[in-house]
């Protein structure tokens, strides 16, 4: 979604991105404490794979991120046909 | 100096040195036996050089390299003493995950080759710790730390076990912990004994029986 306000407003609402800043860092804690409780059952399994708790979380955010990237490209590309089919309240007045 | 060098390390629980400035090494092509009495911290031994517990104080090398923990440098594996392998997941795609390099001596043993497909939930006890102990000892690390490998085992499991690690020991260092004081005595090169938070080089059973580990029958 953020992606998309992004391609179709541009930083001209800050509304949605600061949204984003404060859900994100919720959505990285919320995946501490699973991982957590995943690791401590399956922890040998990923250590013995070379995987520690760091680098597990660091590959979520890297993830995120991709996916964010990814998401931001293809909203870029369809643009038009976003900006055809989405109603018009969303895209002009409100969120 | 290429190997596994173990030195220094301390490690207290509530105030009680488990392990007082321990130090040893393993090369490969070397099996090195690990005996104790319980708390005496064989375990936490292999957790701290494998990374999953923190020492207060620890000096570990790798070939020479200065490591924090084992498991960053993807080059040690670790058999801990509860099954750790998803139980949904299948032989085959264990033995993925974990082995290459020696992938097909594992899959000519006879009994992984009859289960490929099977999971991990639906073998016994017994068999499921085989499994994990051969995927371990059979993994691409160089060095090979196994905690218990041999309880849970019924004899004939036990030898076969102990001929798996015999076959590739040419290839990788091995640190054994066992109760089974025997077989760690048949498997290795070299025993230590960690009594009092020290450890002490063994001989023959004499000197275990000099520090206590086993009982005196001849008094």
């Amino acid at each position: 979604m953020i992606g998309l306000f992004f391609v179709i407003d541009g930083f001209e609402k800050p509304a949605p991105y600061v949204m984003a800043i404060f859900m994100k860092p919720i959505g990285w804690a919320s995946s501490i404490v699973i991982e957590h409780f995943f690791l401590s059952k399956h922890r040998y399994f990923y250590n013995n794979m070379g995987l520690g708790f760091r680098k597990i979380l660091l590959n979520i955010i890297y993830y995120d991120i991709a996916i964010l990237i990814i998401t931001i490209i293809i909203c870029w590309l369809c643009r038009d046909l976003l900006l055809t089919v989405l109603p018009s309240n969303l895209i002009n007045k409100q969120y | 100096m290429q190997g596994l060098i173990i030195d220094s390390v301390t490690k207290q629980f509530n105030q009680q040195a488990i392990l007082n400035g321990v130090f040893f090494n393993c090369k490969i092509s070397e099996v090195v036996g690990l005996l104790g009495r319980n708390g005496s911290g064989k375990s936490t031994l292999l957790k701290i050089i494998f990374g999953t517990v923190n020492a207060d104080f620890k000096h570990l090398k790798l070939d020479d390299k200065l490591i924090s923990k084992g498991y960053l440098s993807r080059n040690i594996s670790y058999l801990p003493q509860d099954n750790f392998i998803p139980i949904n997941l299948s032989v085959l795609q264990a033995i993925e995950i974990f082995c290459n390099t020696h992938r097909n001596d594992l899959l000519n043993i006879q009994f992984v080759a009859d289960n490929l497909q099977t999971k991990f939930k639906d073998f016994s006890g017994g068999e499921r710790r085989l499994l994990e102990a051969l995927i371990i000892i059979y993994s691409d690390a160089e060095y090979v730390l196994l905690d218990e490998p041999f309880s849970q085992l019924a004899p004939l499991l036990v030898d076969e076990l102990k001929q798996h690690i015999n076959k590739i020991k040419s290839f990788k260092g091995f640190i054994i912990t066992d109760h089974y004081y025997q077989s760690i005595l048949d498997t290795s090169d070299r025993i230590i004994l960690l009594h009092n938070g020290c450890n002490y080089q063994i001989q023959n059973t004499d000197d275990l029986i000099l520090h206590g580990y086993l009982p005196d029958f001849r008094e």
